[in-house]
């Protein structure tokens, strides 16, 4: 109580308005308790040693939002178009489910509560299979469950999306915690050769953007979207600018009036095949985890194989994915890279960095998948010194970059596990080693 | 000029199946398609929804909508789409494998959701497709399979009183070689307003020759069937020796569909956060 008086100073609140709210909560607790307790606030406010700096609440302001990491990956869902979710409450994931189901209903859609993510996933592939946009949203140990799924959408090429908001793992690990370790089940959790999306959020308001993006163009691209959201983005509160709306033109391709022959999967200059929706008459096909021909048909004909893979690969490689694949800033010839939650720390380390007249430069990953390997090295074109930081152990993205051999072999890693935030001097120290 | 009704060929698909000559599911596949034509169902209307394994291979040799998901995820599938897509006639089709064993949370679940969905399980209480093993209904002692030699030595799952038990208010047996009676039952679990389950003996000819003499051991329930009293229901399925065939329970519980009529726009929905 002492505390949280001293608190009340620091953020500017009246005495007055404390004491009415410290009534409010302890008033069950007898009159006794609360006596002790304004009496304590008062010691506190009252202090001698009043801070001298003070930080005053924002007030009414326009053009703010007061929203957590998972809110706004649900209104980023709902900005894409999203208007069936099934899913199975998982820490710290739920919040998203809890928004989502209200308010899918007043939209015309639904969320179905799901006996396990198993199904959930599924769930999600009927309702796109029938042509709504689906989500949905888990944590580790789900998305773990999912992935047999995921391949399924991917090769039936029925979209969907999958907001992960990691937590410490591997397991049950830490559930209340975050982490940035689920980017290599991400990228390579899938048997087979496997190409889809994977997102990440840079920050609270970030995923508002970055959700609806990855619903779009999983819808426009007919493949799975993986969103790497995590515990501390997710269940954080923050006061953001309102999010812009943003429009984007990806919508998945349908076909209407198909002609007598129509096929399924049929090659295209894009690789992306129209889509016929279930009450479309004369556009039956049998979507089939089975590889499959151009109609549908399963085949096992090595031709028939290499057409799809081929297929299934190119459209998400030759896509232009414009400028939004990461958040690029400052000059010099060092260079950090980050991915996800860890731009917000690694931005402060750039603010530090230019305070003292430096010159940094920070590429904050947004689009993982596929990567952007010809954008990303001319980004790196001089550096001198690369540090590549993330919130896992084993260095996730840093080995990610090197496979992909988009790194010198000087650049370094730092790769710091959860429950622990990355702070900005264990950044600051790693890039003077 | 009216458009002449669809025969029961009319909803096959030109797609040639991959079944052993002399498999039961020919018959369950004719049997489907004599009730679509019986119903008059438009075929762009319908989606048939499957797993794996041999029967799960049923979407594809109908004219309709289909979706061959993954092993035991069929019901999974096929809830997803009739919550977005109530408009469709969903069918599911899938083994004993697929529905009882790697899919038996769905099973429970989709019994107690209660969507309205028509679920076709084709029991040849075998693993036809990876060649021959036990699955949840083989009894206890058949030791034809190299994984357990000496039988499984566990009960069989019954399926009618798990559906039973975990709330589905359909419940039907057929026996794939009575040609006729099947189009019936499948006629009226179509029909039946909420979840229906149709256990279908299709014996495997390839791996269970035994089940030729499922020809004379099939038989009409003894009890007064279909009753709409649960506990009556639960009676009749544990005094039954799992060859007697017809609809065994048919009762009305609410049918779960979203509710969900659009009032409102996104813009307005996000104000919540104006600070």
């Amino acid at each position: 109580m002492v505390a949280l008086g001293a608190a009340a100073v620091v953020c500017g609140l009246e005495l007055g308005a404390m004491e009415v709210g410290v009534r409010r909560v302890l008033a069950r607790k007898g009159e006794q308790v609360v006596e002790t307790a304004l009496r304590a606030l008062s010691l506190g406010y009252n202090h001698d040693q009043r801070p001298g700096k003070t930080l005053p609440l924002p007030g009414k302001q326009d053009n703010v939002w007061s929203i957590t990491g998972n809110q706004a990956c649900g209104v980023g869902a709902l900005r894409g178009g999203v208007r069936f979710v099934a899913a199975y409450p998982i820490t710290p994931a739920s919040e998203i489910l809890e928004w989502l189901a209200p308010r899918l209903e007043k939209l015309g859609g639904s969320l179905l509560q799901a006996e396990d993510e198993l199904a959930s996933i599924n769930m999600i592939i009927g309702a796109s299979f029938g042509g709504i946009p689906s989500l949905t949203a888990t944590s580790g140990p789900g998305l773990s469950l999912m992935v047999e799924g995921l391949g399924l959408a991917l090769v039936s090429e029925t979209p969907v999306t999958v907001v992960n908001v990691m937590r410490g793992g591997p397991s049950t690990g830490i559930p209340t915690k975050s982490e940035q370790s689920d980017l290599n089940i991400a990228l390579y959790g899938l048997h087979g050769d496997a190409p889809h999306l994977v997102f990440a959020p840079l920050s609270i308001r970030d995923c508002v953007f970055t959700t609806q993006w990855a619903v779009q163009l999983a819808e426009h691209l007919q493949t799975i979207s993986l969103v790497l959201s995590d515990q501390s983005l997710g269940q954080s509160w923050a006061i953001i600018e309102t999010p812009s709306p943003s429009d984007l033109p990806w919508r998945r391709t349908i076909e209407e009036s198909p002609d007598g022959d129509y096929r399924r999967y049929q090659m295209t200059p894009d690789n992306i095949s129209a889509m016929t929706l279930p009450c479309t008459p004369g556009g039956m096909y049998t979507a089939d985890g089975l590889e499959h021909n151009a109609r549908g048909t399963p085949s096992s004909m090595a031709v028939d194989h290499r057409e799809q893979l081929n297929k299934r690969l190119r459209k998400l490689e030759d896509f232009d994915y414009g400028d939004d694949w990461a958040e690029i800033e400052g000059e010099g010839a060092q260079c950090i890279i980050t991915w996800g939650s860890s731009a917000g720390v690694v931005k402060e380390v750039a603010r530090q960095f230019r305070q003292q007249g430096s010159e940094i430069r920070t590429i904050a990953i947004r689009l993982l998948a596929p990567l952007q390997r010809h954008a990303l090295s001319q980004a790196l074109e001089g550096m001198k010194k690369i540090l590549v930081v993330e919130q896992n152990h084993g260095g996730q993205l840093f080995q990610y970059l090197r496979a992909q051999d988009v790194l010198p072999m000087t650049a370094s890693s730092l790769a710091q596990p959860g429950p622990l935030p990355l702070r900005p001097g264990r950044i600051l120290r790693a890039l003077d080693e | 000029m009216p458009v002449p009704a669809l025969k029961a060929k009319d909803y096959k698909s030109d797609i040639k199946p991959v079944w052993c000559p002399g498999c039961g599911h020919f018959a369950v596949l004719s049997a489907l398609t004599k009730a679509m034509a019986h119903l008059g169902l438009v075929k762009e209307k319908v989606a048939v929804v499957s797993g794996i394994g041999c029967s799960s291979r049923l979407p594809a040799y109908i004219d309709s909508y289909g979706f061959h998901g993954i092993h035991g995820r069929a019901l999974a599938a096929a809830s997803g789409l009739k919550a977005a897509r109530p408009d469709l006639t969903v069918v599911v089709a899938g083994g004993d494998g697929d529905g009882f064993s790697i899919g038996g949370n769905h099973f429970l679940h989709a019994c107690r959701r209660n969507m309205d969905i028509t679920y076709i399980v084709m029991d040849n209480e075998v693993y036809g497709m990876t060649k021959g093993q036990a699955s949840p209904t083989t009894r206890p002692t058949w030791s034809n399979s190299k994984m357990t030699p000496h039988g499984t030595g566990i009960p069989c799952f019954n399926p009618a009183a798990i559906a039973l038990a975990a709330g589905a208010g359909f419940i039907a047996r057929g026996y794939s070689g009575e040609p006729s009676e099947m189009p019936r039952l499948l006629v009226e679990a179509i029909e039946y307003p909420g979840f229906a389950f149709v256990q279908v003996l299709s014996g495997c000819v390839t791996f269970r020759p035994d089940q030729r003499s499922w020809k004379e051991e099939v038989h009409p329930f003894i009890n007064d069937v279909p009753t709409e009293d649960r506990i009556k229901a639960a009676q009749i399925i544990q005094a039954d020796d799992g060859m007697a065939t017809g609809v065994i329970y048919a009762s009305q519980y609410p049918v779960w569909q979203p509710d969900n009529q659009k009032e409102t726009e996104l813009s307005l929905l996000e104000q919540e956060f104006d600070l």
